[in-house]
């Protein structure tokens, strides 16, 4: 990790209470135009992936097909959608993980 | 007891709803044992998410204040995973600022929804509710507002959610900082990160928009995994929000044409 911790914390904080605060504070005297608060209503269900796929299917930004990977993701994914919370998702998610590369490593010796 | 009278009579000027908005949180007091109640099965889910925080910010290299210091300070789960993802791979703080601005952008939205169900509130409880303004907080209020008169009841259900919420997220984190040295790197918990992802997103997709964004900027992400510097992330950001609005677009005028 090459960047200052705490340097990198007070300005996530200082950005995060941005966004937080600026329409609760500045009431009235900002508004947006109607494009943007349609865009905005998109943001997470195009960041969150954005972040998670390279996160499974890739090693330090290269391709890697790693099957316990991919099974435990979409496990992951039944969990999220049936369960609707993180601590089950989780649970089967890193279950998934374990358990398939146990048995395919098993397989493989 | 005379302000209890007004109190009785602004509700019964509610109409109908009358009894409904007594009953859910007639003082502040209650309003505020309302909000812990609501929150309690959440602080449950809340802590092992606290905790992968801890973790990953111990495996990134951190110590064990800093860990919790992130977590406290910044109060937002999932860029600070995304920000400890970036700063392990060598990305710049520039970098990293832009992520935590996209993954944050949703306390925009809150924000925006939330001021007209505050009319009243003085600026300095706006100045303390701020830090709060998180997934959870923000979707009790705007569920519960309806059914909780004056802004003084409203903040007290506010911190009501908040205060447990937030002490279950930075205690899930001083479990995960403390544990973090002690486990063992076979046990490949980074891979909790994605999950926690998945979790926060798969719930939310209930139309087909979204789910268009969703499979759009995620196939794009893959695409795009060898740009510098996490480029890739912030391109496919942008692509699938771009993608969600022409789904909608296109949704509303096929729905203009059949009607």
């Amino acid at each position: 990790m090459t960047v200052n911790i705490w340097l990198l914390i007070f300005l996530m904080m200082l950005l995060t209470a941005t966004l937080r605060g600026s329409f609760l504070l500045l009431e009235g005297r900002i508004t947006f135009p109607l494009w943007l608060r349609r865009a905005l209503r998109y943001v997470p269900y195009a960041v969150l992936p954005a972040l998670a796929l390279p996160a499974i299917i890739s090693v330090e930004g290269s391709y890697v097909l790693d099957a316990p990977k991919l099974i435990a993701a979409v496990v992951g994914v039944l969990a999220a959608w049936r369960t609707r919370s993180v601590l089950p998702t989780l649970v089967f998610g890193m279950g998934a993980l374990w358990l398939s590369s146990w048995l395919l490593s098993s397989l493989g010796s | 007891m005379a302000t209890h009278r007004t109190q009785r009579q602004a509700v019964r000027a509610e109409g109908q709803r009358g009894e409904e908005v007594q009953e859910y949180a007639p003082t502040r007091r209650k309003a505020f044992l309302r909000g812990a109640l609501d929150i309690l099965p959440m602080t449950l889910g809340v802590l092992p998410f606290g905790a992968v925080a801890g973790l990953a910010a111990i495996s990134s290299g951190l110590n064990f204040v800093e860990a919790v210091s992130l977590s406290a300070i910044v109060n937002a789960g999932a860029s600070q995973l995304a920000a400890l993802q970036l700063a392990t791979s060598g990305a710049p703080i520039a970098i990293i600022l832009i992520t935590t601005f996209f993954v944050n952008l949703r306390f925009l939205m809150y924000s925006v929804a939330l001021t007209p169900q505050l009319k009243g509130v003085p600026q300095g409880w706006r100045v303390a509710m701020i830090h709060f303004v998180v997934d959870q907080t923000f979707a009790l209020a705007t569920l519960n507002y309806p059914r909780i008169t004056g802004w003084q009841r409203r903040v007290a259900y506010f911190f009501g959610v908040a205060i447990p919420l937030f002490t279950s997220w930075v205690g899930g984190t001083i479990i995960g900082a403390g544990f973090g040295t002690a486990v063992p790197t076979g046990w490949s918990l980074e891979f909790a990160i994605p999950l926690v992802f998945l979790a926060l997103l798969v719930p939310t997709i209930a139309d087909r928009p979204a789910l268009i964004a969703t499979v759009v900027a995620g196939i794009s992400a893959v695409l795009t995994i060898k740009m510098p510097l996490q480029t890739g992330l912030m391109a496919s950001a942008l692509i699938g929000i771009a993608a969600g609005m022409l789904a909608e677009r296109r949704l509303w005028s096929e729905g203009e044409r059949q009607a």
